[in-house]
């Protein structure tokens, strides 16, 4: 293989890896064709307008390939359900400890809320909960809500014809659609409580 | 999905993807020779890169306007990594409509008098 055949090959990671996978040995065997064709012709200016329509069909259909939607159905059902389990993981900590805040505040069980009581009264634990958990709680709510909406409503903007065209698919996946839902409620809890406490009239 | 389609749902073509039904109209070709084709056929004026060929190729096979080909016009000679691509029923359907909308189009043209009549060439430059 020539150097910018292996030039080539690394370029091509700009493509996602399921389109570089069925097209890139494709794609390759194509380049290095185009490369001899152009060597024998022996001008450098060929070499030259090669790379510069090599280049600028990469920049343009790598973007375009990334932001289309997959062909392959079972890819996407993979990836959504990835998109579900990580929105899950993510719901961990601020489920376990809204669930923990009302069961001890509202009913008075304290049967998660003391175990993060204890862990959190070892000295300087608490600063760090006070400073982390607004960026792990809601932030993590925040993408878990983002990845899974994207997983249940996919945009996507193409190019035709000098037009752009965007078109939203709605795909209603049951395991999506919960941990959207339950992120939502999450960060309503979170923020009407955060509201609440700086915003109640205290006389 | 394909079944319930018409030819005209996807239409107008790209200029890639109308280049590349062209190329493989009359003979199966595989990526590198439609390539060359396109380019030959233009006079060097439309040249496909390697990314524009393949992400057409993706489109057009989930449209079912192509089909890979499982047949090798000369294995002795080729690589066996080449795939090739030859048009399907539906894609000279829409490939034949895409030409007739052109075709429709430079009738407007000529009739306006922005093309000479038939028979007739264009100055140089046009």
């Amino acid at each position: 293989m020539s150097r910018p055949e292996r030039v080539y090959r690394v370029l091509l990671l700009a493509y996602p890896r399921e389109f570089r996978r069925e097209y890139g040995p494709q794609m390759e065997q194509a380049f290095g064709d185009l490369y001899r064709q152009a060597c024998e012709r022996g001008r450098r200016r060929g070499i030259e307008l090669l790379w510069a329509l090599t280049i600028s069909d990469l920049a343009r259909t790598a973007v375009e390939q990334r932001i289309t939607p997959r062909a392959d159905h079972e890819e996407v059902a993979m990836y959504d359900r990835r998109l579900a389990v990580v929105g899950s993981l993510l719901l961990l900590a601020p489920l376990y400890f809204v669930s923990a805040s009302l069961l001890k505040y509202g009913l008075g069980i304290g049967i998660l809320f003391d175990p993060l009581e204890v862990f959190l009264s070892a000295s300087g634990r608490r600063v760090v909960f006070n400073l982390v958990s607004p960026f792990v709680f809601l932030g993590g709510l925040c993408l878990a809500l983002a990845l899974n909406t994207y997983a249940v409503a996919r945009v996507n903007v193409r190019r035709e014809e000098r037009t752009l065209v965007s078109t939203v698919r709605l795909k209603l996946r049951l395991s999506n659609i919960a941990v959207a839902a339950v992120s939502i409620l999450l960060l309503a809890t979170l923020l009407g409580y955060v509201f609440l406490e700086n915003f109640t009239y205290r006389p | 999905m394909r079944g319930l389609r018409e030819p005209r749902d996807l239409l107008p073509l790209t200029p890639a993807v109308l280049n590349i039904l062209l190329a493989i109209a009359d003979e199966e070709r595989h990526g590198y020779a439609i390539m060359r084709e396109v380019e030959e056929r233009t006079g060097g004026k439309t040249r496909l890169g390697p990314g524009t060929l393949y992400g057409s190729i993706k489109r057009m096979l989930a449209d079912g306007l192509i089909e890979e080909s499982d047949e090798r016009p000369d294995p002795a000679l080729d690589d066996q990594r080449r795939r090739y691509y030859k048009i399907t029923d539906f894609g000279r359907l829409v490939a034949g409509a895409e030409a007739k909308r052109l075709s429709a189009l430079v009738e407007t043209a000529r009739a306006r008098k922005l093309l000479p009549g038939r028979g007739r060439t264009l100055p140089e430059g046009v």
